[in-house]
């Protein structure tokens, strides 16, 4: 319970960094892109749907 | 350096790391995907990733490429993935719909380094040779960027054909911005290479953009095949594997299974009968098609394909392509000429004097190369052969069927 409760406070700590913001914001906009690469294509692809052919 | 730029980079860092990860898993956990049921999946992620069609292919594997009538049949017995479905051959299906000469002329020269078997073949529908050859938007929608890196890349092709796929794919794919735009620097990489004159900074993009697109193939390829198999997505059921199929004779199974001589004739009969009892309409379709597609339309449709002609098409130059790239890689080729409604295409126009051309032209481009043809168009007057106009059913696969496994068996 002690342990989880430094474990949050750390992170907190952590978070509360202007660089750790910055950091997860530019990781979590890249992925983004990188997912949408992938899969924003494929969702929109006739090749999920025969029925037409 | 402030703590913004610090977390600019350390953000750019973690996913350069992230994608590496990823890029390890793919190409490290490639045994998961060795499964048979991949052979005969018919879809088009399968085969737009290179990576997905190579692990696919071993030491016996032999290429049947096609189009959209690996899609058509697939609940009966007839169908390729079901009559073979105990292994009596070791295939691998390409094609889905519009897929065609030039896309498999770019498949070919890619997978034909993993060919241990050394023989494709190819069914070709006679519609394929409609004046303009394959559409714009078609070759767009099945245009794979990791096979035509593999094809661009293979050290056996030669020189000329590469250049001749080039600039077709550049005219064919100038609709699709974001497509041309890769394609086009793909081309100068390839030209500048080939002219010695490739610089670094062109080196380096054109190994981060082959990475970037066999990740994102083989990614598509897995999920598609994860939803598929786990039937998470409604009308992805094209995987084989049907246990029991529901017009096959328990004689022809055993046949089948014990390696015994095929009864192609007791196949036949069984087919017909089967079909007949689905068909009643003037033109020997499937009712299901006839009613959903044709009935209230037909009338509309007499002459419509009048003023067509397959004599002249761009789609024989691609199919001679595919032929060169076949001779330079040493693969023996096997061309099936698919059977048409013969009843549907007189009364549309397309009379058998117009169809006349495709076995006319095909077969001279075959001699010319050495390779198989068999035209089935021979039976484009036998009631049920087809389905629809064109997609082959319960007779039309066996006649398909028949060619490929004679092809599979010659030595």
């Amino acid at each position: 319970m002690k342990r989880s409760i430094t474990f949050i406070r750390r992170l907190k700590a952590l978070w509360a960094r202007p660089a750790v913001k910055t950091a997860v914001g530019v990781f979590v906009f890249l992925a983004a892109l990188y997912f949408f690469s992938i899969f924003g294509d494929m969702l929109s692809s006739p090749g999920f749907t025969y029925a037409d052919f | 350096m402030n703590s913004r730029w610090k977390g600019i980079l350390a953000g750019v860092g973690l996913f350069l790391i992230f994608t590496l990860l990823i890029h390890l898993v793919l190409v490290l956990d490639t045994d998961r995907f060795r499964d048979s049921s991949i052979r005969t999946w018919y879809s088009s992620f399968k085969d737009k990733s290179y990576d997905g069609l190579r692990v696919s292919v071993d030491r016996k594997t032999m290429l049947v490429m096609g189009s959209s009538e690996f899609g058509h049949g697939r609940e009966g017995f007839y169908h390729p993935s079901r009559m073979f479905a105990e292994g009596q051959m070791d295939y691998l299906t390409v094609g889905s719909p519009f897929t065609q000469s030039l896309f498999h002329t770019v498949a070919l020269g890619a997978l034909e380094g993993d060919l241990g078997n050394r023989k494709a073949v190819l069914l070709l529908s006679p519609t394929w040779f409609y004046k303009g050859g394959v559409k714009k938007k078609a070759y767009a929608l099945r245009f794979s960027e990791t096979e035509y890196l593999a094809f661009l890349e293979d050290a056996r092709l030669p020189w000329d054909l590469k250049t001749y796929v080039m600039g077709r794919t550049e005219r064919l794919l100038n609709k699709d911005p974001k497509l041309s735009r890769r394609v086009a620097f793909i081309d100068r990489a390839v030209r500048a290479r080939h002219a010695g004159k490739e610089g670094l900074v062109t080196a380096v993009s054109y190994q981060l953009l082959k990475l970037q697109a066999g990740d994102r193939d083989l990614i598509r390829f897995r999920t598609a095949y994860w939803l598929e198999k786990r039937n998470l997505m409604p009308g992805l059921k094209n995987l084989s594997g049907h246990p029991n199929p529901p017009d096959a004779s328990p004689e022809l199974l055993r046949g089948l299974k014990g390696g015994e001589v095929i009864d192609w004739s007791g196949c036949y009969r069984r087919a017909r009968t089967s079909s007949a009892r689905h068909s009643h309409n003037p033109f020997y379709m499937s009712d299901s098609v006839w009613k959903k597609k044709f009935r209230k339309t037909y009338k509309k449709m007499a002459n419509s394909h009048a003023k067509d002609s397959l004599a002249h098409s761009m789609e024989y130059k691609d199919l001679e392509a595919f032929l060169r790239c076949a001779q330079a890689a040493r693969v023996r080729v096997c061309l099936v000429i698919q059977p048409l409604n013969g009843y549907w295409f007189d009364y549309t126009g397309l009379t058998p004097d117009k169809r006349a051309a495709v076995d006319v032209r095909v077969k001279a481009l075959g001699r010319k190369y050495g390779a198989r043809v068999v035209s089935l168009s021979k039976y484009d007057y036998s009631p049920f052969v087809t389905m629809d106009p064109v997609h082959p059913w319960g007779e039309g696969w066996l006649r398909i069927n028949e060619a490929i496994y004679n092809f599979y068996q010659t030595a």
